[in-house]
């Protein structure tokens, strides 16, 4: 493993599973309202997607986060249900529970997760209508609760966002948690990822259609307006992509700052990936906010996934916390 | 330029307010929710220009030989303000009255003046612009709907996108192509939209529902008395009518409203102490302040017969500037209004996205101002 980045062997795993993330989650099945990408839980789990970076002997395939990170990235790309991370992330509490052979069946895609973040109200429920267990992630870390034990659950909206986001109260009880200090980085890690896939393929949407979009008799990319938002893209793309790689490296390490660097790649990959699912609705004109076009679903999802990191606003606090000299925001009374 | 407002001017909006109050339903924020081109705005449209057509209000500003009261240009864009501010309950008629009437008082004869003055100034009929086509966006002259000359009229084939209100609409003042060259080939035609050959198809999209409609036109007759001025002088006439647009649409009033909503929300739950969310909140009114500015020096220039320059360009982008930025804070520090929550901040949201598209890209704004209004070279012409 190279010191810095992912290494040639684990880009070339990664590269492994992107075929079968076309053909199993193309973004176009997002258009139809009756999709849901927990049609094809059970594959995902005997790829082992859902335990990359778990031991063997706790069921997992033994890799590194390194690997999951750059697996994430692509679910980003192709907009899979953040109920896969749910899966990741609530295996790991299983496992940091104690719970091994809840982590097993989890892992095995027996039993599917979906995913929530607590708010002053309660909990904000993400795609759950075909989950068992619902992993609540909070500032404090992540408590697994059986969906049956929701209360109050309401529809929010399905179609707007594509996918179903409800809002409940906070159940009691939950049947495994994890402390943020051990789960926090890698809630982070997996949501850095997916967001920095999105910007990764917002970026590569724009720069097609700026290459075939003709207006006043030429490309528009040939328009500076238009290429430099472009560059603008691409360089958030490297630069989240880069603190990806290297703070995944840092977490697999277990070097001393891999908190600080997982909470950088975020803000990086947040900025990224709302800068260009905006711009990129703007270069396709009237087309960037029809429907029909992909690029709403982009920017869509990128505020489902800050939302479950807590707001960018969050973010940007944790990250201030890692550094020692900036030190933790005094709390506002008031 | 003077600042501030005669006492003529603030008893004006005081009236337009007291207006507001008394004729908005209980329920018009869910009314409005979806924007000035849903249905249920639409419909609410013809109740509420009815009322200011009774107070005098609807065509003020047109002058008396057409029915209006020679509402000065301030009076006009006080009582655009309020509206807009207040969600719009003109719905699609705004447009009605801010241009499409002012542009037929100077370029339509007076059979036409007969035909579609009154039913604008009763509030009853919603018109359409049928501009933007798929290969003709910003750049409006490459449009390719033709209007072939047919004995007594045209012959309209081709198809429009992105229409706003197309889907109740009663009239569209449709550019279309003859068979001559350039830009003097284009025509404007003022056309029925119930006439056979129209078909209307909504667009769905992330903006409010019934919003923009591709519009296609098969075989359409229009009477060649529904030609708007002269075969070649179109281009002259859109030029005059988006002079109109771009700015009528005071958005920063929007965004304004929201940006205080939003303060009082975030005090009411004690986030509003947080020095980083004050400081976001006063770049976003910073910005709101410039915006209103800019265009009150816009109107100033109307209302002055002043001849109309680049500010205009500048003016539209501090306005785009102003609604991204409201928006941006209340993603940041009120994302789970988003998520369902507050209906009237998603509307927001879906607006400001489309604020730097509808009306033509607004990246042509800076091309515009850079050469009108900084003298610099025009971005070279590359191989076609």
């Amino acid at each position: 493993m190279s010191i810095f980045h992912a290494s040639a062997e684990q880009l070339e795993l990664v590269e492994s599973f992107v075929r079968p993330l076309e053909e199993l989650f193309p973004v176009a099945r997002l258009h139809r309202a009756e999709h849901t990408d927990y049609d094809n839980w059970v594959t995902a789990a005997e790829f082992g997607w859902f335990g990359i970076s778990l031991p063997e002997e706790a069921g997992g395939i033994g890799l590194s986060v390194v690997e999951e990170a750059l697996l994430f990235a692509q679910f980003g790309r192709h907009l899979i249900s953040p109920g896969f991370m749910a899966a990741s992330l609530a295996a790991k509490t299983a496992s940091l529970s104690g719970n091994d052979e809840l982590a097993q069946k989890i892992l095995g895609g027996e039993i599917p997760v979906a995913i929530a973040r607590q708010t002053a109200a309660g909990i904000t429920l993400v795609d759950a209508e075909n989950a068992k267990l619902c992993l609540v992630i909070s500032a404090e870390g992540t408590k697994l609760f059986p969906v049956e034990a929701i209360q109050q659950r309401a529809l929010l909206d399905r179609t707007q966002w594509s996918i179903a986001l409800e809002s409940a109260a906070l159940p009691g009880n939950p049947i495994a948690q994890a402390s943020e200090e051990d789960i926090g980085a890698s809630i982070n890690l997996l949501i850095a990822a997916q967001l920095t896939g999105i910007a990764a393929a917002t970026l590569e949407m724009a720069v097609a259609y700026a290459q075939i979009r003709q207006q006043f008799g030429v490309a528009i990319g040939s328009f500076q307006a238009i290429k430099h938002y472009c560059t603008d893209m691409v360089m958030n793309v490297q630069a989240a992509k880069d603190m990806l790689s290297f703070s995944a490296v840092a977490m697999a390490g277990n070097q001393p700052d891999h908190r600080f660097q997982v909470a950088s790649a975020l803000v990086v990959a947040t900025r990224a990936a709302f800068f260009n699912t905006g711009k990129n609705i703007q270069i396709h004109g009237g087309m960037g906010f029809s429907a029909e076009c992909d690029a709403h679903l982009f920017l869509k999802r990128a505020h489902v996934l800050e939302t479950l990191a807590g707001g960018l606003k969050a973010s940007r606090a944790a990250l201030r916390a890692e550094n020692s000299i900036f030190g933790k925001d005094a709390a506002f009374t008031g | 330029m003077e600042f501030g407002w005669s006492p003529e001017q603030t008893a004006h909006r005081e009236r337009v307010q007291t207006l507001l109050g008394r004729e908005l339903p209980a329920d018009w924020d869910d009314i409005a929710v979806h924007g000035p081109g849903s249905n249920a705005q639409t419909a609410f449209s013809k109740i509420f220009c009815k009322k200011l057509a009774d107070e005098g209000l609807l065509i003020s500003h047109w002058p008396k030989e057409y029915g209006g009261n020679d509402m000065t240009v301030w009076d006009q864009f006080i009582m655009g303000e309020e509206l807009w501010a207040a969600g719009e309950p003109r719905g699609p008629q705004y447009m009605n009255v801010n241009w499409i009437g002012p542009v037929l008082m100077r370029y339509g004869n007076e059979a036409q003046k007969a035909e579609y003055f009154p039913p604008i100034a009763s509030g009853s009929v919603v018109w359409c612009q049928g501009f933007s086509e798929p290969s003709a966006g910003s750049d409006l002259a490459s449009l390719r709907t033709k209007a072939d000359k047919v004995e007594g009229g045209y012959l309209v084939n081709g198809a429009k996108v992105w229409t706003s209100y197309a889907g109740l609409a009663t009239h569209c003042f449709l550019l279309a192509r003859t068979a001559s060259a350039g830009k003097g080939a284009i025509v404007i035609l003022l056309l029925d939209m119930t006439s056979p050959g129209v078909q209307v198809k909504q667009i769905p999209a992330l903006i409010g529902e019934g919003d923009i409609h591709e519009v296609f036109f098969t075989d359409v007759f229009v009477p060649a008395e529904n030609l708007l001025g002269e075969e070649g002088q179109a281009w002259e006439i859109i030029t005059f009518a988006l002079q109109n647009e771009r700015i009528g649409i005071p958005r920063y009033a929007f965004s304004r409203r929201m940006l205080d909503r939003a303060a009082e929300k975030l005090k009411a739950d004690g986030r509003f102490e947080n020095p980083v969310v004050r400081d976001r909140a006063g770049r976003a009114l910073a910005l709101c302040e410039a915006a209103r500015l800019m265009v009150y020096r816009v109107v100033h220039q109307r209302a002055t017969k002043a001849p109309q320059d680049a500010y205009g360009n500048l003016a539209r982008w501090a306005i785009i500037q102003a609604d991204h930025a409201v928006n941006d804070f209340m993603t940041e520090f009120m994302p789970e209004g988003l998520l369902g929550e507050d209906q009237m901040q998603i509307a927001h949201h879906q607006r400001a996205i489309a604020a730097g598209i509808a009306s033509g890209a607004a990246e042509i704004q800076l091309n515009l101002a850079a050469r009108r209004y900084l003298d610099l070279p025009s971005e070279p012409r590359r191989g076609l």
